[in-house]
């Protein structure tokens, strides 16, 4: 066990551990904020250990403001909606809490190929939680596939694929069927390794393959669980396996009943997953992925077959991830639905020249409703899909459209 | 991140596998093995362990018995699960811990089984009771009884490792099966290339081990003695020693394959 079990501070860890340790900022509810800010309930060591990057974001908890280290957050930045613009902190799962900013710390780069036309009063940067020391801005995943290629060599999947994505960011991944989505998300987990380079802190994950893909989480289309055992024994499982070697088991079931609790599946822990709806299935298959402190989720049609609110929920509770300090990167058929919270879109879309998915467009939600002319997510699929799959047939245009931007 | 040590997985796996299959109604297996042992044991002679064909019928229908059940009860466990071994082997989950878990289980589901199918065979058969290793000779029957039943679950696993879905599974079993049933060296004289094969087969060693407790070259009629069934302690251990043997290469093959299938993951 390591020395900080005994002391419970943080700073007591090991580097390594600690910098981890800082990146996963997802433990408290919005209530469980209030309570602790009120004094109804306070956190005992063990506990405030686990939800210490909770609190340091929030800078609303009292028990833990004397150990967290300095946090600012960004100005409320304006989001696009359907109808009009709004501001980040009226959005579901948008913290409202202020902490006070420090002036010197250094503002996030703008990906390079983002686009951010002057006078379109969208500012592209989202809730963000800055914490201090935090690197110099780089991005956190950096995406860039030259080629992606199989049977030999002979059929080409993705082609120039490049884009990065810092922390906080909630990414949507579009493309049409057979566009490269998937392909694209397996190359980023290092499940099928492409010719090029996935980055995460600047680390090769394809050459430190064993250590790094730890740090990326996948919530598949299809579940993976064990449908006869129950929500609780799944999750804990799945943190005893993750997070054994730096945490005692008591540790490890308070961190099990916060994440249980953050998704919103605490009251069905005892459940069995076979009687759970679809839905809370999904929640189970996220809680896995949340307790493990991974730094990117990528989520892959997480919503397919749930009811709209049954989505838009999930949404939320995946934006709350994204907005404590993680990337989420979500593959949706319903992209409208939570258009408002995508801070960045990714466009895949097929070359009828060489049948490859290439990217078609990367930078944030507005200006990709201006880049393609439509008012809908939904309506890029028609644009760039073929036009024996019911769309216009124009992926060509908007690849070539796109290619030409960055060159410039 | 270091994802929790090997014992620590083994726990972890070995109380959910266990807890899973307690909710899957792992009782039915047992009750499986109740009526295949009433069955095999029903259809005994009762000059069985007084003359050589009747005791060699017997014997040869209790240990198609044993590897029935045993493949039986894996063949459907792994390939069933393949997408979830993959998606626990990136969050951290070590494959020999996962393997172990399953071994563990199993032998504990075999030893059930083996008890159960003894003591329904004593209702209908009397053992001889002079044993060779162990000095009771029905400890022996259990122990190669067990031995079978063990090993054949391995068997499953491995098919079951290799199997992407079910269906393929519940397809090879039957070829495994009449392999194991042809090459035991019981229906037919086995010479050459096929008698090199039935060293791999848990019913041929299976077979030696039970004909050499039983001493079933003494039997009456026993016309031609075998050196497989020979009463000694070397022709025993040597029979155990190749159940035990193939039970291991069974569970590391299943380790490598499980391996290989999710290298990329």
């Amino acid at each position: 066990m390591s020395e900080s079990k005994k002391t419970g501070n943080p700073w007591d860890m090991r580097k390594e551990e600690r910098d981890f340790f800082l990146m996963a900022g997802d433990i408290l509810s919005a209530e469980e904020r209030k309570d602790v800010a009120a004094g109804k309930t306070s956190i005992d060591p063990g506990e405030r250990l686990l939800r210490y990057s909770a609190n340091f974001g929030a800078g609303t908890a009292p028990t833990a403001s004397a150990e967290a280290p300095k946090t600012i957050r960004e100005p409320a930045p304006v989001f696009y909606a359907p109808g009009g613009f709004s501001k980040a902190g009226d959005l579901p799962g948008a913290a409202t809490a202020k902490a006070p900013k420090i002036p010197d710390a250094p503002a996030r780069k703008p990906a390079a190929a983002e686009p951010t036309p002057a006078g379109s009063g969208y500012k592209p940067a989202a809730v963000r939680r800055v914490t201090e020391p935090r690197p110099d801005r780089a991005p956190a995943i950096h995406v860039a596939i030259r080629k992606k290629t199989v049977r030999f060599g002979k059929k080409t999947l993705l082609r120039d694929v490049k884009f990065d994505a810092g922390y906080g960011d909630f990414m949507l991944i579009l493309g049409g069927s057979g566009a490269g989505k998937t392909t694209l998300v397996r190359a980023i987990l290092g499940e099928s390794k492409a010719d090029g380079k996935v980055l995460l802190d600047g680390n090769d994950l394809y050459s430190d393959f064993k250590k790094l893909k730890y740090q990326i989480g996948l919530v598949p289309q299809f579940l993976t669980l064990r449908v006869n055992d129950t929500v609780r024994n799944t999750v804990m499982d799945a943190a005893r396996i993750k997070l054994d070697r730096m945490f005692s088991v008591d540790e490890i079931a308070k961190r099990v009943d916060s994440v249980l609790r953050k998704v919103g599946i605490k009251e069905l822990e005892d459940s069995l997953i076979c009687n759970l709806s679809g839905g809370q299935k999904k929640k189970v298959a996220v809680a896995v992925q949340l307790v493990g402190f991974q730094k990117i989720f990528i989520c892959d049609e997480p919503d397919s077959g749930l009811d709209a609110a049954s989505r838009q929920q999930l949404m939320d509770i995946l934006k709350e991830i994204s907005d404590s300090g993680k990337i989420v990167m979500i593959i949706t058929h319903y992209p409208d639905d939570a258009i408002r919270l995508f801070t960045k879109i990714v466009v895949i879309a097929k070359s009828s020249a060489d049948k490859a998915g290439h990217l078609a467009y990367c930078g944030n939600v507005a200006d990709a409703l201006s880049f393609f002319g439509v008012s809908q997510l939904q309506a890029i699929m028609k644009e760039i899909n073929p036009r024996n799959e019911g769309g216009a047939g124009r992926a060509d245009f908007f690849i070539g459209k796109y290619a030409e931007g960055v060159r410039r | 991140m270091e994802s929790a040590r090997l014992s620590t997985q083994v726990s972890v796996y070995f109380r959910k596998t266990v807890r899973i299959a307690f909710r899957e109604n792992c009782w039915k297996s047992v009750v499986f093995s109740v009526i295949i042992a009433f069955v095999a044991a029903a259809v005994a002679n009762k000059d069985m362990f007084i003359l050589y064909t009747a005791t060699k019928s017997g014997l040869f229908t209790l240990a198609s018995a044993c590897i029935w059940i045993g493949i039986f009860n894996t063949i459907q466990s792994i390939c069933k699960e393949h997408e979830i071994i993959c998606a626990d082997y990136r969050s951290g989950m070590k494959i020999s811990a996962f393997v172990i878990s399953n071994v563990l289980w199993q032998a504990i589901i075999c030893l059930v089984q083996t008890l159960i199918i003894f003591f329904i065979c004593r209702i209908f058969i009397d053992f001889n009771s002079d044993g060779i290793v162990l000095g009771y000779a029905p400890i022996e029957y259990i122990f190669t009884m067990f031995l079978l039943v063990f090993g054949s679950s391995m068997l499953g696993i491995m098919i079951s490792s290799i199997s992407s879905t079910p269906t393929t599974a519940m397809t090879i079993m039957p070829f495994v099966l009449i392999v194991q049933l042809i090459l035991c060296g019981v229906l037919f004289k086995l010479d050459g290339v096929a008698e090199k094969i039935s060293c791999i087969t848990f019913s041929k060693w299976g077979m030696s081990a039970f004909g050499s407790i039983a001493d079933m070259n003494t039997l009456e009629e026993c016309l031609l003695p075998e050196d497989c069934y020979s009463h000694n302690a070397e022709t025993l251990l040597y029979a155990w020693v190749w159940c035990i043997g193939i039970s291991a290469v069974c569970i590391l093959a299943s380790g490598i394959i499980l391996k290989i299938r999710n290298r990329n993951a």
